[in-house]
């Protein structure tokens, strides 16, 4: 074995005798994304850089998380992923529907929130006009045959009295 | 690649379903691969679907609650959705190995834990190494990094790096020994603080 080797080993051991007691000495708390951001972009400042260099070294997941994150070579969505991901988002475009103005703006929410309470009405509404779009065509139906019985009952009698008589009135 | 919607998330956050169906194809490739990027070698890269997707579910959520703390002027979008799907991924990962097995159905032998062994405890006092040099030590040895690769990493000079390895390592190795000395000679009975407890 090398000399560097044996040196690189002696110090390998150094550091995992040392590093789990280093870590008790304080618990990093976790910076936001957009700085863990900044700092693989190179555009945090000297202090920033400082608090997310001591949350990576004080925790595996943080320096993990911060490996794997620093390249952004993409990959091939599937088109079910883009599909699905694309419907989260649905309705009416909200952009092109609302008008300028502070006032408007100022009374936006509250638009959302009875376009958000409307909506339940108006399923309840659909389904009120089908029951009565139902009831009335069974009213229908019902009148239309009480309707024909009477028609069918009047020819009854108007047959009935247009036969000739029974062949014994015949005969005698 | 260029961050088309750095400059203006404007119509996305107003609600535009286009603006949206827009972002979600130009990014969906950045997020999926962020999460990939975890969930592959944990062998769980039939969830990296269903984790992106709640990427953009965490994104669109709350009318864009997450979206909206996007600040072009600190960070690239692009990394900044890689730190949202990496950081999304783990979650998953931790969520996965919590729930996977529940306790009853692991053989008892495998939770046997073997007899405890005289612990050896050493206290490192927190000024002995700087944040940066034990991220140092941490990317040379536990990570097996090149120099090079640990002063890209870090956004400093290889030769940056290579003095702070030395002077870490002075400081350890100096620590270490007088520890050894203090434990050598018990009769001096005060270990200053510092060393073996």
């Amino acid at each position: 074995m090398s000399r560097e080797n044996k040196e690189n080993q002696e110090a390998a051991a150094l550091w995992v005798t040392a590093r789990e007691a280093w870590r008790q000495n304080g618990g990093e708390s976790a910076p936001d994304a957009l700085s863990l951001a900044a700092y693989l972009d190179g555009r945090l400042d000297p202090d920033g850089r400082a608090e997310v260099e001591a949350w990576m070294a004080a925790s595996d997941e943080a320096l993990d998380l911060m490996l794997a994150a620093r390249t952004t070579a993409a990959e091939a969505a599937p088109a079910a992923l883009v599909a699905r991901a694309q419907g989260l988002v649905g309705g009416a475009d909200r952009g092109t529907r609302r008008v300028g103005g502070p006032v408007a703006r100022l009374f936006a929410p509250l638009g959302d929130w009875f376009a958000g309470a409307l909506q339940p009405a108006g399923w309840a509404a659909s389904a009120a006009a089908v029951l009565l779009l139902a009831t009335g065509a069974f009213e229908l139906g019902r009148f239309g045959t009480q309707e024909i019985a009477a028609v069918e009952s009047l020819l009854g009698q108007e047959i009935a009295a247009s036969l000739p008589q029974t062949t014994d009135d015949l005969l005698l | 690649m260029s961050d088309d919607f750095d400059d203006d998330l404007g119509p996305l956050l107003a609600g535009s379903k286009a603006a949206w169906s827009r972002f979600v194809a130009r990014y969906a490739p950045v997020i999926f691969a962020g999460v990939r990027r975890k969930l592959v070698p944990a062998g769980r890269a039939d969830d990296a679907e269903d984790v992106a997707q709640d990427v953009f579910l965490r994104l669109c959520r709350r009318d864009f609650h997450l979206l909206r703390g996007y600040d072009p002027a600190r960070a690239r979008l692009t990394t900044w959705l890689t730190i949202i799907a990496t950081s999304t991924a783990i979650d998953h990962l931790r969520r996965q190995k919590a729930g996977s097995q529940p306790l009853d159905s692991v053989p008892e032998a495998l939770l046997a834990v073997d007899p405890p062994k005289e612990p050896i405890k050493v206290v490192i006092p927190p000024d002995l190494l700087s944040p940066r040099q034990a991220l140092v030590l941490e990317l040379l040895y536990r990570r097996e990094m090149e120099v090079s690769e640990a002063a890209e990493f870090l956004g400093i000079e290889a030769q940056t790096v290579r003095s702070m390895h030395h002077k870490a390592l002075t400081r350890l190795r100096a620590h270490f020994a007088a520890e050894k000395s203090s434990d050598s000679a018990p009769a001096a009975g005060d270990d200053g603080g510092h060393g073996r407890v």
